[in-house]
């Protein structure tokens, strides 16, 4: 049996993980911290809920048209779990929302904008406004989702004879029980997650270092003047990185609200916890976001809890910690833990 | 429209323009002319917000008690804040010397606080890029905002808390009063900014703008002007925090939030013309007078948008920033060139 704390710090990493390793790849692209980053991968949990509130809908009305009495269709929908193909769903979902996201981000606002000549306050101005954007989509779908929802409950309790709630909430939501298991004894996220983060890496790093694409992607982000003259389309590279970043953000976000309290705006303070793991791990380097992930994780959830249990900090600060984190990562180590010269640190430390 | 309507509808505009001067000015300073990309505005709003909540009704109370001779008693002065709040207000009422004394002490305690946070906030980051820069102001202002919420005795936590009513002693129309005083005081404030900025402290800001590495091979010291800009608005953002705590008599830490205080400056900088003080001005007035007209006749609006009109705001307002860039990134009214006087002489000089 695991413990809960050490369960909840490997989800956590994970999907930090995933997230900063997006926000990382599009800085070293554009140059341009992306402030939409978090409430992009927000989209993703709401992929997430769509397919819950879909696969619901679909069990209740066979359960009625079998003529289920209210005790076993209520029994079926509090049962009803995720099954494989579901998570394979959402996740695939998630990760085309986001890339598709990413890439009209990319084409529709920051290249035409870079192009008639701004600069990186004007660009960072412009996420922010995307960010704001799909902010207010998010809340607008929430809306429509439990209008949906709603209908379609009026819709099945006319067939049904007795009052149908799905139970399904399109705001402050968390799908824990969708995703419990029995024979695990927890959650499945705890093994997906970890999972999922571990093989994404693998490919991401085969992609970026084994195949001619990467060696392509990653001249581009280097010296983009130079990939040009060689022959690589540097925006086509660049395009992909969104892709593939907010893909990834997509993606980890439909695995958020399996263990946390999701709304529209969860991304408005997720995008803090983000930024100190790329910023961590030196906002240049992948496998410092994948270290900052890490990092950010612990000092978030055990270090944090060590904390708030000995000395009495209320929980409601753990949002400082990240950004205690990143504040002291800048004024000491402003390249991050990938900047860091290892070999000279040990060879001190021996000496 | 009846007329008392109308006179309060001119009033509410007044209000935000006054306020919203004040921060955008100061906002203008630090992103218009320095090309600080100041996206923890809110940061200083707030601070000025919770030293008016935890700082001016003690004074008032301690005032109270020596002045009447009738001290107030009270067990717990977060809960009972209300009750202390209107034997204070009571008392205020026939006092209006001691109402502008407390007005002016709470206005220079919220500038002191204000400086000094904007100096701390932006510490970690103010030797480095202005896009570490940018991220660490805005999680800094999140971290302000997090304790705000949390730590009870600043601004009673998720209640709120009271605030002395400094305008009580105009009677009935306390309203016009507080007006047309944060008017004056938003006035006032421009007219030091716009003769602080056109002397060669604002030149040297536009020309670290423009060339860093020209200027500090001038002998400028950039860092040193980073600090001093960053102190100075955070300062005044500050001011207005506290005028629209004592406007609206009440602080309530979820009202200090990233859109309302960091982004709608920034679009009404944008709108009227980064780093041109008049058309700062312009950018306020059409943004507020949209604003509260939407605000007004939302009802009306309802019927022709098909979602909640609350949203309807915040998606206007990300298009509308996006089109500013695109269109017309210098805003409606560009900024000039510098006048000085030397020109003149030469000519003088050369006849």
């Amino acid at each position: 049996m695991i413990p809960p704390i050490v369960e909840d710090t490997i989800v956590y990493s994970s999907v930090l993980i995933l997230l900063s390793l997006g926000l990382t790849l599009t800085y070293m692209t554009t140059k341009v911290p992306n402030f939409a980053h978090a409430t992009i991968s927000i989209v993703g949990s709401y992929v997430t809920l769509t397919v819950l509130v879909l696969s619901l809908i679909s069990l209740a009305r066979e359960a009625l048209i079998s003529q289920a009495d209210s005790q076993s269709f209520y029994r079926l929908i509090k049962s009803f779990s995720f099954a494989p193909l579901h998570y394979a769903l959402f996740m695939a979902l998630g990760f085309l929302l986001g890339s598709l996201i990413g890439v009209a981000q990319y084409k529709l606002v920051l290249k035409p904008l870079s192009q008639r000549g701004a600069n990186v306050v004007q660009l960072m101005i412009a996420t922010i406004a995307v960010d704001m954007f799909l902010l207010s989509m998010l809340n607008i779908y929430a809306d429509k989702l439990l209008e949906y929802v709603v209908s379609k409950a009026n819709e099945l309790s006319s067939i049904a004879g007795f009052k149908v709630n799905l139970g399904v909430q399109t705001r402050d939501f968390i799908l824990y029980s969708y995703d419990y298991s029995k024979t695990l004894g927890t959650q499945r996220l705890v093994m997906i997650a970890p999972v999922m983060a571990a093989d994404l890496l693998v490919a991401l790093s085969f992609v970026l270092y084994r195949t001619k694409l990467g060696v392509a992607l990653r001249a581009s982000i280097e010296n983009p003047s130079l990939a040009s003259t060689l022959g690589v389309n540097v925006d086509k590279m660049y395009t992909l990185a969104w892709a593939l970043s907010l893909g990834l953000a997509g993606l980890a976000g439909s695995l958020i609200p399996l263990k946390y309290l999701v709304n529209p705006s969860t991304g408005q303070l997720f995008v803090l916890s983000i930024f100190a793991a790329s910023i961590l791990g030196g906002l240049n380097s992948l496998a410092g976001a994948v270290i900052g992930g890490v990092l950010i994780a612990c000092f978030e959830i055990p270090v944090f809890n060590y904390l708030s249990s000995h000395l009495g900090i209320s929980s409601a600060y753990r949002t400082v910690i990240p950004l205690l984190a990143m504040a002291l990562t800048l004024l000491f180590i402003p390249r991050g833990v990938a900047g860091l010269n290892w070999k000279k640190l040990f060879s001190r430390v021996r000496r | 429209m009846p007329v008392e309507q109308a006179y309060s509808f001119l009033l509410s505009i007044l209000f935000y323009m006054g306020i919203y001067t004040i921060v955008v000015i100061s906002l203008n300073m630090e992103a218009g002319y320095m090309g600080l990309p100041n996206f923890g505005k809110m940061m200083g709003v707030a601070a000025g917000a919770f030293t008016t909540s935890f700082f001016t009704w003690r004074l008032a109370m301690y005032l109270h008690n020596r002045l009447t001779g009738e001290p107030i008693v009270y067990s717990d002065y977060v809960r009972e804040n209300a009750m202390i709040v209107s034997r204070i207000n009571e008392w205020l009422s026939a006092s209006p010397g001691i109402s502008l004394f407390l007005l002016l002490v709470t206005l220079i305690a919220s500038l002191a606080i204000g400086a000094v946070i904007g100096y701390i906030a932006s510490y970690p980051a103010i030797r480095l890029r202005e896009d570490y820069l940018g991220i660490t102001l805005l999680a800094m202002a999140e971290v302000i905002r997090v304790i705000g919420y949390n730590y009870k005795p600043i601004a009673g936590g998720t209640l709120g808390m009271q605030v002395p009513d400094l305008f009580r002693w105009a009677g009935q129309h306390r309203f016009s009063a507080s007006v047309l005083i944060i008017v004056a005081i938003a006035l006032i404030v421009y007219l030091v900014y716009q003769r602080m900025l056109s002397t060669p402290f604002g030149r040297v800001l536009r020309a670290i703008r423009d060339d860093e590495e020209a200027v500090s091979s001038l002998g400028r010291d950039i860092v040193a002007y980073r600090k001093r800009v960053i102190s100075a608005g955070t300062a005044t953002a500050a001011l207005a925090g506290a005028l629209y705590a004592l406007y609206t008599g009440s602080v309530i830490a979820t009202a200090y939030d990233r859109v309302t205080w960091t982004f709608w400056p920034w679009v009404m900088m944008m709108l009227g013309g980064a780093g041109n003080n008049v058309g700062v001005l312009l950018g306020v007035g059409v943004f507020v007078i949209a604003r509260t007209t939407i605000y007004t006749y939302k009802n009306m609006l309802e019927a022709y948008v098909p979602f909640n009109v609350v949203w309807l705001d915040y998606l206007l307002l990300s298009v509308t920033i996006i089109a500013i860039l695109m269109l017309r990134p210098q805003g409606i009214l560009p900024e000039k060139p510098i006048r000085t006087v030397k020109p003149l002489i030469r000519q003088n000089e050369s006849t």
